[in-house]
């Protein structure tokens, strides 16, 4: 308890108005080093692929809604919607989606164990980035074999 | 003693750059881990519908299981693609007004969507039959 108090009041003068804009960043927290000086490795692809995809799957999420809405709005509708769904050049859309969902999903339970603490060694830490990176590309890949063989999607 | 009155936890709510402590972190985790579960389901489910046509889906949709678990999925997945876009807005637009503008929208869009896919999946759910 006393030792969370000195760690908040460290450093922070009483007189200090609050969020106030400083002169000096002598009270700001410390910064971590930027880009340039970080060797690379392969948990900074993880983690900005886990941000692109998850961007990406917001615009996936809103062609569910549109899927879903053209389906409420019934056959001519829904004709119009797979004229553009179901064209060659959507499933370009389709295979990125899916693919950002798989990496996601791997990448998401990928945080979850390193939230529990377990993982983030820098050996272990590359090897599930890389677990998560591969899980998309041959998930993905035996995804849209299925669909294919069983004939649900044709080129 | 100090003159100050306020407790450690006032002292640091509202801290970091987020402005909202570790709320919105607990909630993402919370709604990533009812995902895998409804994203893996959802993956599997669309390999169902996928090259039937209108029949085949509203068909799959009117299934009651069908339609409550997609319409978990879809505001699971809303609610967490909202906190989602949140960080990434925080993280790299930091003038307050448009920041602010941003954090609209987002929330804005995720209730359109919502009302949207829940109006849509009752509508198939609980409309007449096929012959539409």
């Amino acid at each position: 308890m006393s030792q969370a108090k000195t760690g908040v009041s460290d450093g922070t003068p009483k007189s200090a108005p609050k969020n106030a804009p400083t002169k000096s960043r002598r009270n700001d927290p410390p910064l971590s080093p930027h880009l340039q000086i970080w060797r690379w490795h392969v948990t900074m692809l993880g983690s900005i692929l886990h941000r692109v995809t998850g961007v990406g799957l917001y615009v996936g999420a809103m062609l569910v809604v549109a899927w879903l809405v053209a389906l409420a709005l019934g056959r001519d509708a829904y004709k119009a919607w797979l004229s553009v769904a179901a064209h060659p050049l959507a499933l370009v859309v389709w295979i990125g989606l899916s693919l950002c969902a798989f990496y996601h999903l791997a990448s998401g339970i990928r945080h979850l164990i390193w939230d529990t603490g377990a993982g983030l060694k820098p050996k272990s830490a590359d090897a599930l980035v890389n677990l998560s990176i591969w899980f998309a590309l041959i998930a993905t890949a035996l995804y849209w074999a299925y669909l294919i063989v069983a004939q649900k999607v044709t080129l | 003693m100090s003159d100050d009155f306020r407790t450690d936890r006032k002292k640091v709510e509202g801290l970091g750059g987020g402005r909202h402590g570790a709320g919105v972190w607990v909630r993402e985790r919370i709604s990533s881990v009812i995902l895998v579960v409804l994203g893996i389901w959802g993956l599997w489910a669309a390999t169902r519908f996928i090259g039937e046509g209108f029949d085949g889906a509203a068909a799959w949709l009117r299934s009651p299981i069908n339609a409550v678990l997609l319409l978990l999925l879809v505001m699971t997945t809303l609610y967490h693609m909202n906190l989602g876009l949140r960080s990434v807005i925080e993280d790299y637009v930091h003038k307050p007004l448009g920041k602010g503008a941003l954090l609209f929208i987002n929330f804005f869009v995720c209730l359109v969507l919502a009302v949207a896919a829940a109006f849509a999946v009752l509508k198939v759910a609980f409309g007449p039959g096929l012959g539409l």
